[in-house]
């Protein structure tokens, strides 16, 4: 099998799966964001200037919308390393264990060894054959951190002016509202697709990058 | 029986090989065609002077740039007047199966293979100027001035480059054409290195116009496999398949800087660019990934370089020729 062909094609899958990534992360985004932008519409003036249950469950709901992202993703990327390496350097020249099996025990034994060991070991097992080897341990549960404090002043303030003047009780909440809208959309884009190191996005391509620089070294000692 | 019993070592693609790839059960991958299943390779496919000859009506005809309405293979086909050639179009379409017709098209244009000669490099390099133009305007102020001399650096390499793809083509009428040879590859070498470090600082800008960027790739392609064709003429198939390697190497550090997510948003968004661009990319890798294995069927089927590309060039009817593959393999 010509080995420059094989590195050829793990390119075209890095690739792909970079832009994979990176597109579904920012139509993800697009759609969390959206999401919370109609909740935070259906808060009442009651819920915005208190801390209510209806307030705190945009972001519980935002975080959790994360997390089952990053799952969804990583299990796909998973998939993906698995499919792409059996079409790529196809699934004949490979006896004996199949490249889901192997993904399975190697998991298997990941679990059993404990997190952080297990990411070690796996680095060790079966280095050219299976999706958690390549793609080493995902620890995405993604982290949306929303910085309270900042909104939680504005929104005691805006409590404190419409107790003076019920006038300014609408104006009060609108500015609000919209001071809210923005805090949670700044926060679900960093956590999502900025260019920091720790968005969802950012830590994928990450991944994507040490899995194609695995793929690449392993198939260089076989060549 | 095995294909290379059947099939003289260059010849017209056979129907049987034309069935099987559009049945999907043989797949082209750069300038190889495999067994879709077992991956191993069948053959070997190289473009002829054929191709150039449709790469010259079509530039002709439609000027520097071919527009959307003739960019398919199609649109291409009215503009040729030779009616064999017509009729064989659809070898093209069927053995670059998979892309779309509108990247055969760039891909005919843009990237040759090694039976390129100067005359469609030329046209092809030519295109740069106007790009250069449009390039001047989307440069931030601040960027411009290192910007221009980023580009007349280019430029410049491009010229060169031009200079000895000719004195290539034209080998075979001096007296000493192998020092000839020798000294346009050793210097297409150099303007490889050039234009790659070129391409590099042009994709660390901001922003890219994809048409700028296109023509660089297609001029480092050129150099690249004018390079290959300069070794196998000189019979030095061992040297063309390590130096495949090495531009390979290339290739690779560039689409590592410049994946398609990146590309996306170098061109501001413009998506279809930014897979055309990768696209490019993606074939010129796998056309040089495929030299080696090039370099170990000739030298199996003892196959000198020169009589190889002579055959090439020669062909007057067919656009693609296929070589049955040798080496055993694993």
């Amino acid at each position: 099998m010509n080995a420059l062909i094989l590195e050829s094609e793990t390119l075209d899958w890095w690739n792909a799966e970079r832009f994979r990534v990176n597109q579904e992360c920012r139509a993800a985004c697009n759609r969390y964001v959206q999401s919370a932008m109609r909740r935070i519409d259906a808060l009442s003036a009651w819920d915005l200037l208190h801390e209510s249950d209806a307030r705190q469950h945009v972001q519980r709901k935002l975080q959790s919308d994360i997390a089952m992202f990053s799952r969804r993703m990583e299990r796909s990327l998973r998939d993906s390393v698995e499919e792409s390496m059996a079409e790529i350097e196809g699934a004949a020249v490979f006896d004996g264990l199949g490249y889901y099996e192997g993904a399975a025990l190697a998991a298997g034994g990941v679990l059993a060894a404990g997190a952080v060991g297990a990411a070690a070991a796996a680095g060790g097992i079966a280095t050219t054959t299976t999706a958690t080897a390549i793609l080493g341990l995902f620890t995405t549960g993604a982290v949306v951190t929303f910085s309270w404090p900042v909104f939680s002043v504005a929104a005691a303030v805006a409590l404190a002016a419409s107790y003076t003047s019920p006038a300014i009780l609408g104006w009060a909440t609108s500015s609000l509202r919209d001071r809210f809208k923005t805090h949670v959309r700044d926060c679900a884009e960093r956590a999502m697709i900025a260019d920091e190191a720790n968005s969802v996005r950012m830590r994928f391509l990450g991944r994507l990058d040490l899995a194609l620089d695995r793929r690449l070294a392993a198939l260089e000692e076989r060549s | 029986m095995s294909l290379a019993d059947t099939v003289p070592i260059l010849a017209r693609v056979p129907d049987e090989i034309l069935s099987r790839v559009a049945a999907g059960e043989y797949e082209r991958i750069g300038m190889l065609v495999r067994d879709a299943a077992s991956k191993k390779i069948v053959a070997h496919l190289q473009e002829t002077g054929v191709t150039q000859s449709i790469v010259g009506q079509v530039l002709s005809a439609v000027g520097s740039v071919v527009p959307d309405p003739v960019s398919s293979l199609t649109g291409i086909g009215t503009l040729i007047q030779n009616e064999q050639i017509k009729k064989r179009l659809g070898v093209i379409e069927t053995m670059m199966g998979g892309m779309q017709a509108m990247q055969t098209a760039t891909l005919i244009t843009s990237v040759a293979g090694i039976g390129v000669t100067a005359a469609s490099t030329a046209m092809i390099l030519s295109r740069l100027s106007r790009i250069d133009r449009s390039l001047e305007q989307i440069e931030a102020k601040f960027e411009e001035s290192t910007a221009k001399r980023e580009d007349w650096d280019l430029h410049r390499t491009l010229r060169r480059v031009e200079g000895h793809l000719q004195r290539l083509d034209e080998a075979r009428l001096v007296r000493n054409p192998e020092t000839e040879v020798r000294n346009s590859e050793r210097a297409l070498h150099d303007a490889f290195g050039e234009i790659e470090i070129g391409i590099r600082h042009v994709g660390r800008r901001e922003s890219i116009d994809p048409d700028f960027l296109t023509q660089l790739f297609a001029a480092l392609s050129l150099c690249g496999t004018a390079q290959i064709k300069g070794l196998i003429w000189l019979d030095e198939k061992e040297r063309a398949a390590e130096r495949a390697r090495m531009l390979f190497g290339s290739y690779r550090k560039i689409v590592q800087d410049l994946p398609e997510d990146r590309l996306l948003h170098r061109f501001a968004g413009n998506d279809t660019a930014a897979r055309n661009v990768s696209l490019l990319l993606s074939e010129v890798r796998h056309r040089m990934a495929s030299v080696p294995s090039l370099a170990e069927t000739l030298i199996a089927h003892e196959v000198h370089g020169r009589d190889y590309l002579d055959r090439l060039e020669a062909e007057v009817d067919e656009p693609l020729m296929l070589m049955a593959y040798a080496p055993e393999q694993d």
